[in-house]
């Protein structure tokens, strides 16, 4: 019997070339896929030690099937086992994904309200450097809220 | 059996005012270049190469196929100067331009060229100069600086970066965002991260993230 559910269409070639140039620039990003969800994961991003228990991070984070289309890039996951200070971040609390073998922790690192990802002009590189910020505790509009 | 050609002989001895380390004025007289083609049939071609702006005009020879892009003749340049391209040989922004008689300075060459199509024409030069050109980057975009001295906000509008959305940062770890109107001196290879601002979120879990 075929199959009439209807799934949304993956529109992600922008990503992917985006992605591409990233690697070539000498970024360690690739495009992992954990069922029909991608993901953009990058290695190697750049904490200060201590507080992180090391200076390089690996960082993944789901690229909406819509990217092409403008749905926007958001939040990212940290790659476990992770310590801070001699335990727990506190935003690093959200819901925990198994991609490419390995766990993942949601970060709880967004936008600004009033300041979305725009996606005439930001793209997977500015994102990178966005999630970068939390780990130096830049830019955080609300840090001392 | 090989062949020897005469290619060039640049005859004009030149003087070039200098002040030694004791502030004596000194004169270097530059040697008589007599640029010979030896065997392989002229397959290959020697260059020699100085950098840009070398008051002192210091010269590399070397030899390349003629068949080799400019593109090659730039790295190999490079090598033999002992400089860096950037961001890389493959894709440099840096420039070769010609050097002709007089120290005149041709316009940067296209690199996409064969050495044999550079010699091909007039003037013919077998003098390049490399210009190392004030090659910055912001994240990973490299840009060409256009003045020695800019602010963040001009910094950000060369990488495409809009002032009112992104802050930049220098150095890369640093957490205070750069005065976006006082300009900063630049310097080669200098590199700068810019950022959009970002807010934390709930604290303590049942935060998802879906596509």
């Amino acid at each position: 019997m075929a199959n009439t559910a209807r799934r949304a269409a993956v529109s992600i070639a922008k990503a992917k070339a985006e992605i591409e140039n990233l690697a070539a620039s000498g970024l360690a990003a690739e495009l992992v896929n954990e069922g029909v969800q991608p993901y953009a994961l990058v290695r190697g991003i750049e904490a200060p030690s201590p507080p992180w228990d090391r200076k390089l991070y690996d960082i993944l984070f789901p690229i909406p099937v819509a990217y092409d289309m403008g749905t926007p890039l958001d939040a990212f996951y940290l790659g476990l086992p992770y310590n801070f200070s001699g335990g727990e971040h506190n935003r690093v609390s959200g819901q925990v994904v198994t991609v490419s073998n390995c766990q993942w922790k949601l970060v709880s690192w967004h936008y600004p309200d009033g300041k979305p990802f725009d996606p005439a002009t930001d793209t997977i590189e500015s994102h990178i450097i966005h999630c970068r910020g939390f780990f130096l505790e830049r830019g955080a509009l609300n840090a001392r809220t | 059996m090989s062949k020897e050609e005469v290619v060039e002989i640049i005859e004009k001895v030149e003087e070039i005012d200098l002040f030694g380390e004791s502030g004596n004025e000194v004169a270097i007289i530059e040697e008589t270049v007599v640029e010979i083609e030896i065997g392989h049939d002229n397959k290959e071609a020697e260059i020699s190469v100085e950098l840009f702006n070398d008051a002192e005009h210091q010269r590399k020879h070397f030899r390349v196929a003629k068949t080799a892009l400019l593109l090659d003749v730039l790295d190999e340049g490079a090598r033999k100067l002992d400089v860096k391209l950037l961001p890389n040989p493959q894709q440099p922004l840096d420039l070769l331009r010609g050097v002709y008689r007089d120290h005149e300075i041709g316009v940067p060459l296209n690199l996409d060229l064969t050495l044999a199509e550079f010699l091909m024409q007039e003037p013919v030069t077998h003098h390049c100069a490399v210009e190392l050109v004030l090659a910055i980057q912001i994240n990973t975009r490299w840009r060409v600086a256009p003045q020695q001295e800019m602010t963040p906000r001009a910094i950000l509008e060369l990488a495409g970066l809009s002032p009112a959305e992104y802050s930049l940062y220098y150095p890369c770890d640093s957490v205070e965002p750069l005065p976006p109107d006082t300009p900063i001196k630049l310097h080669r290879g200098q590199r700068f991260e810019a950022q959009r601002d970002g807010k934390y979120g709930a604290e303590g879990g049942g935060e998802h993230c879906e596509s």
